[in-house]
């Protein structure tokens, strides 16, 4: 008992640190262009007088061979790699449910033919086959989104399908045959929001994933383009410097560790809540 | 005379049994083997029988819930279709689940379960519709601020009475009632068997009754089958049956109900072996278990024999009418 409940205490205040610190990167990330103090950096100015400064008062986090304000940057960067990788989850949640939803309730032939489907698509690594479909659509920020959740849809299809299968024949699902619902309403307000539990945690967890493997497209220069301030473009140009200015990698790179981190601390107490309040617990 | 309700024509129900890498079929279980029953409107039938008999697959048949594979399920003198059915029928045909948790959507408010089917087959404003439904819930015991919460925060036969009440939206004709009360407490089961005679003499809605319990059908039913192996053995009055058992399974199941009198010793006859899943074919669905069964309970499926108001389905039974 003493050692759930710790648990328990142990695992909330993980949640709770997690959720402060990405309701810190969300709330930059609204306000970034009031907050920078150089916003124009971010556009295209350059200071070459100001050229590879270290961390001072006045840039917080250095600045780059172009003199720009690395604080600046890294925040402006938060926009694209958190919103980013918030379209990239919500297109693949919106192709993977609906797939797997259409799968799992219609079975047959058409369960068979998504299903191969999927099973080739996840054949694939995801980031290999990011990497291929943004490289094939020419290098840009939209086109890494839309990649990225071109490879991505295939888990949640899985996942959904799986529930489908398992609550389509519960009786609360006959029961609203019985009360003469049609199957596509029966699917929308009667299956989906009992099997969406797993795929709303399952999300969560992968926003970390997405943020860090669109900073990797980035850093290949098949995501952002310059001058857009994105965290992996940024830690890309600052390739050449990692011996000499250290500060240059660092803060995007910290920035990408704190907000992975904090989302995955997220999605396992989302994990938890959500559990409990199925078993009727909460 | 009353109107013929419900009438199932050797009702056949079969699972294919899928065996390898390629999945082919192997075989069936033969859960509803060639039913033959009726009900008039108004009536109340027992189905009776232990587990594996097929009275769920049954049920489920007649609610049209799944497709039988062979005979004829009639309703309102009709041919019920195969698969989906038009608004119309399914308004008049509802059932009432075993299992009171499962059969109401944990993320549905309990008065949402009650209004769907009045959505589905009534054309009433929103207004009228929700207080039709706090209505239904009222006449089943359920308060106005019970209707408001999630089916967890209720208890058992509290959820079974908003089953109920969802059935009773439709206005149906005939509800289905699929151990409306095993999964509940003794005290409980009671409740609900006095809510469900109440609801039959005040609607005059009739029930086809499925249990296991003797007790139950004796409560609510009229008319009882008794089914074996996906077959019918014995069928007729619930008084006639009840006193005088013919089928040596419906004797055996009669012997095994327990008498509340603790001074009195209890000795069922217990039978041997379990059941097993029925294969259908030739012979007695009950040779391997009877106590009386010989060689022509396996080559020769015993036909239906009428003795005073009842059926009776028993080779032995016919050879002790037959005159000597």
């Amino acid at each position: 008992m003493g050692r759930t409940l710790r648990f328990y205490v142990r695992r909330n205040l993980m949640t709770s640190i997690g959720l402060c610190v990405l309701a810190v990167f969300v709330l930059t990330a609204i306000l970034a262009p009031w907050i920078a103090p150089y916003p124009g950096d971010a556009a295209g100015l350059v200071h070459p007088a100001h050229q590879l400064l270290p961390p001072s008062w006045q840039h917080p986090m250095g600045t780059d061979e172009l003199g720009r304000d690395l604080f600046s940057l890294v925040l402006l960067g938060s926009r694209v790699s958190l919103g980013g990788g918030f379209v990239t989850i919500v297109f693949a949640l919106l192709i993977g449910v609906t797939l797997g939803l259409i799968a799992g309730y219609a079975g047959g032939w058409l369960d068979e033919a998504i299903m191969r489907f999927t099973d080739i698509v996840l054949g694939f690594p995801s980031l290999l086959l990011a990497v291929a479909i943004a490289a094939t659509l020419g290098p840009s920020l939209d086109h890494a989104v839309l990649a990225m959740a071109l490879s991505w849809w295939p888990w949640y299809t899985r996942l959904i399908r799986s529930q489908v299968l398992s609550l389509r024949n519960a009786d609360f699902v006959q029961a609203a045959r019985l009360s003469g619902r049609s199957p596509a309403r029966i699917l929308v307000r009667h299956i989906l929001p009992n099997a969406v539990t797993p795929v709303v945690v399952q999300a969560s967890m992968d926003l970390g994933s997405v943020i860090l493997t669109l900073a990797g497209l980035s850093f290949l220069g098949l995501g952002a383009q310059p001058p857009t301030p994105e965290w992996g473009l940024i830690i890309a140009n600052g390739q050449n410097y990692v011996l000499t200015n250290w500060w240059y990698v660092t803060f995007p790179g910290l920035a990408i560790l704190l907000a992975v981190s904090a989302l995955n601390l997220v999605g396992d107490g989302l994990n938890d809540v959500l559990n409990r309040r199925e078993r009727g617990v909460l | 005379m009353s109107e013929r309700l419900l009438a199932l024509h050797d009702l056949q129900v079969r699972y294919p049994i899928r065996k390898g890498l390629l999945r082919r079929v192997a075989g069936a279980v033969h859960a509803v083997d060639g039913v033959s029953l009726r009900l008039d409107s108004g009536g109340t039938l027992g189905i009776a029988g232990e587990s594996g008999c097929g009275k769920t697959t049954l049920a489920r048949a007649v609610a049209g819930l799944l497709s039988p594979s062979g005979g004829r399920i009639e309703l309102f003198g009709e041919k019920a279709p195969q698969g989906h059915w038009p608004l119309a029928l399914r308004r008049r045909v509802q059932m009432v689940f075993q299992d009171p948790g499962g059969s109401l959507d944990p993320r549905q408010k309990v008065i949402d379960a009650v209004r769907e089917p009045l959505e589905a087959f009534t054309r009433q404003p929103p207004q009228a519709r929700t207080e039709r439904a706090l209505a239904l819930l009222a006449e089943v015991g359920i308060t106005a601020q019970q209707a408001l919460r999630y089916p967890h925060t209720l208890s058992g036969g509290q959820k079974q009475r908003v089953a109920i009440a969802r059935a009773l939206a439709a206005e149906p004709d005939l509800i289905i009632l699929d151990e409306p009360t095993s999964a509940l407490d003794v005290s409980v089961q009671a409740q609900i068997l006095n809510l469900l005679a109440d609801i039959h003499d005040r609607l005059g809605t009739a029930f086809l009754l499925i249990s296991h319990d003797l007790d139950v059908i004796a409560h609510v039913c009229e008319r009882v089958a008794v089914l074996y192996g996906g077959r019918v053995v014995e069928a007729g009055p619930v008084a006639e049956v009840f006193r005088e058992p013919r089928h040596p399974y419906t004797r055996a199941l009669l012997a095994a109900l327990p008498d509340p009198d603790p001074d009195r010793p209890w000795r069922p006859e217990t039978l041997k072996g379990t059941v097993g899943a029925p294969e259908g074919g030739v012979g007695c669905p009950f040779r391997q278990r009877c106590p009386l069964a010989d060689a022509r309970c396996g080559q020769e499926t015993p036909k239906a024999l009428e003795i005073e108001g009842s059926v009776v389905f028993c080779h032995r039974v016919e050879e002790q009418q037959r005159p000597a």
